[in-house]
């Protein structure tokens, strides 16, 4: 068995467990986030490597052993789509509405946080490899010291997360496109800098998340501009109606 | 129990946890799954075998294979029955692919039959050649501990990194990249 596989699932399952006792989200209840946040880091994990070994060699999906190498490799975005979709199943199960998409945008920050801790995690899977510098870490095996890309991206998110907290609204589609945003632009950066056989799909795919994530995020700042001044004329619109109707009325005895 | 007390617990058992996801973190770093040991290979030079081809081979053989390439090399012990080595085939294929020219691929076909390495080869598209250690000697010169494990020497024979099990693409490529800087 390849030990990365275990020590990631520990690292990401555990990191995100100690995250949500040290800062528990506010305003939801925090057993349902564990819920919403622990199941879907694993399927998407599974998921990753299941898509990564059929795109790679399709004839190896039925061997277990082979998909429990996760180390060769994992497509990335394909486990972050499961994991979303998986965490969106969940909350529309849930029924009421809003109470389900303040979970949901409560939840994001830690699913970000397990990202980032799935990216920290390159040190036991043999992936945190960056340019050679004088300043870095010097991998197991290797002569040169290297800027340890992986665990740069792991902190760049980790705060990215404590940064979502705090500034989570009750509003999923925010949350969401925002988070997206910020793990499209950090993979693409590290994409740039980790040594890889030519450009990899994860780099056209992170640079096509960052894209469409911040477009869709500005159009729905701007909706959400636009009809909360629509709200706010209308209803200064209806004061003025009653101030008048109200002053037509006013008699002087 | 006391509120207290179950408060104390609780921060005992996170405290606890965060203990020892540190513990395997680092243990984790520790164990990796790498050697760095002075080898340098120098014999007799001998061709590399055509790609696509499986041949038998003594360590004499591989050593002159290894010294003889003017390129830097990249050794692939591996079976067709051992998973890692499945898992990793495709990275190798690509690798190779990248590299032609400026680094040679060569496998070591360890504990297998030519018959069953032939097909996976086929299988995974491998261009590159294998040589069948027989008599073991070269995996107990190359002091294999178990399958795949992945060598890079550098154009003068020299070992610039060993990774025992299956390997990642950035450890490949940075090794790969780390022996193409020995002038």
């Amino acid at each position: 068995m390849d030990t990365g596989l275990l020590f990631t699932v520990l690292i990401v399952l555990g990191g995100v467990q100690v995250m949500l006792r040290a800062m528990p989200p506010t305003g939801v209840d925090r057993a349902q986030v564990v819920e919403l946040v622990s199941t879907p880091l694993i399927v998407g994990l599974i998921a990753a490597r299941v898509v990564f070994v059929l795109l790679d060699h399709p004839a190896s999906v039925f061997r277990l052993r082979d998909l429990m190498v996760v180390r060769a490799g994992v497509e990335f975005w394909a486990g972050v789509l499961v994991a979303l979709a998986w965490v969106l199943v969940r909350v529309r199960r849930a029924g009421d509405r809003v109470g389900a998409m303040m979970t949901l945008a409560a939840a994001m920050p830690y699913l970000v946080i397990g990202v980032a801790l799935y990216e920290a995690s390159c040190l036991v899977r043999d992936g945190c490899f960056g340019p050679v510098a004088s300043v870095g870490l010097k991998p197991n095996g290797l002569g040169s010291t290297m800027v340890p890309v992986g665990v740069l991206a792991a902190g760049a998110l980790g705060v990215a997360a404590l940064v979502l907290r705090r500034a989570s609204t009750p509003e999923a589609t925010p949350t969401v496109l925002g988070a997206l945003a910020i793990l499209g632009g950090v993979r693409l950066v590290a994409s740039w800098f980790l040594p890889a056989f030519g450009p990899s799909r994860v780099e056209r795919e992170s640079a096509l998340v960052f894209v469409v994530s911040t477009i869709a995020l500005v159009l729905s700042a701007v909706r959400r501009r636009t009809s909360r001044r629509a709200a706010f004329e209308s209803d200064s619109g209806a004061d003025q109606n009653d101030f008048d109707n109200n002053s037509g009325d006013v008699t002087v005895s | 129990m006391p509120a207290c007390g179950r408060s104390l617990l609780t921060r005992g058992v996170a405290k606890a946890g965060s203990a020892a996801l540190a513990a395997f973190f680092i243990a984790g770093c520790a164990t990796g799954m790498t050697d760095r040991r002075d080898l340098v290979i120098s014999a007799p030079a001998v061709a590399l075998p055509k790609e696509r081809t499986i041949q038998p081979a003594g360590l004499k053989t591989f050593e002159g294979m290894v010294s003889g390439a003017a390129s830097p090399v990249v050794v692939n012990v591996w079976a067709s029955w051992c998973a890692p080595c499945r898992a990793e085939a495709p990275l190798l294929a690509r690798a190779e692919k990248r590299y032609r020219g400026k680094v040679a691929f060569l496998g070591v076909l360890s504990r297998d039959s030519p018959a069953a390495g032939m097909k996976f080869m086929r299988s995974f598209a491998m261009a590159y050649p294998s040589v069948v250690d027989v008599t073991s000697e070269i995996s107990a010169f190359l002091r294999v501990k178990g399958l795949p494990t992945t060598l890079v020497f550098d154009r003068h024979g020299a070992l610039v990194s060993q990774v025992f099990g299956g390997i990642s693409e950035q450890r490949l490529a940075a090794s790969i990249d780390e022996s193409l800087r020995v002038p």
